[in-house]
């Protein structure tokens, strides 16, 4: 039995959530998310390729 | 010992128990079955609002169990204490589902809703300090939670939606 670490979710101060390591993502429609080992989560709401992050959070002026 | 804000609902044949500090808002309860589950509404659960069948398949969709069920003629012949724990989370359930799909940490975008996540993941700062350990959390994902960077169900007060 492989025994697998820990995905890290680091969460970015005033933009996105950071996940690293072996994850997998299923979308609103139940399919799951063709990603790479580290992607990036929108936490501000207003990216237009959510769930991932597209650098909105800046321009909107994200303060969390 | 029970939680004095846990609540009970039943329409004669099934009973439904509420136990709002499990609920993580996942909001699949009321997305798949509104008639029943409605937070806008008191009491939120109205049993009257779909058949026995369907109140069971949304109700064990809950990701937490902070809704649970049990046939009423069951409950007559337990002692109350156990039937309040029997279909708690527990690490080995959770081991379980991982199995399933290989992945160490299963995210979950919920629609109009936060990112569930369950499995093996520890979750950090900017600095990389981790904040607690858990086994299951869901992050705000509409940017309005007061609980940031977890949810706390702020997106149904703002309307934030995927559409």
């Amino acid at each position: 039995m492989d025994i697998k670490e820990k995905t890290r979710f680091r969460v970015i101060e005033n933009g996105p959530i950071e996940v690293i390591g072996d994850f997998s993502i299923k979308g609103i429609d139940g399919k799951i998310l063709e990603t790479d080992e580290k992607v990036y989560l929108c936490r501000c709401g207003a990216s237009q390729k959510r769930p991932f992050c597209d650098g909105e959070h800046k321009k909107i002026g994200f303060s969390q | 010992m029970d939680n004095p804000n846990d609540r009970q609902y039943t329409n004669g044949e099934i009973t439904v128990y509420w136990k709002p500090a499990k609920c993580i808002h996942a909001t699949t309860c009321f997305r798949e079955l509104l008639e029943v589950f409605n937070p806008r509404n008191r009491p939120w659960i109205n049993m009257q609002g779909a058949n026995t069948e369907k109140i069971i398949e949304i109700t064990d969709k809950c990701p937490t169990a902070a809704i649970y069920w049990k046939y009423n003629k069951d409950l007559e012949e337990l002692p109350e204490v156990s039937t309040d724990y029997s279909k708690e989370v527990n690490p080995e359930s959770l081991h379980t589902s991982k199995h399933q799909n290989s992945a160490a940490a299963k995210i979950s975008i919920m629609k109009d809703g936060p990112i569930l996540v369950e499995g093996d993941f520890s979750v950090t700062d900017s600095a990389g300090k981790e904040l607690k350990p858990m086994l299951m959390t869901s992050f705000c994902r509409c940017g309005h939670s007061h609980a940031q960077p977890f949810c706390d169900g702020t997106h149904r007060k703002v309307g934030f939606s995927d559409d």
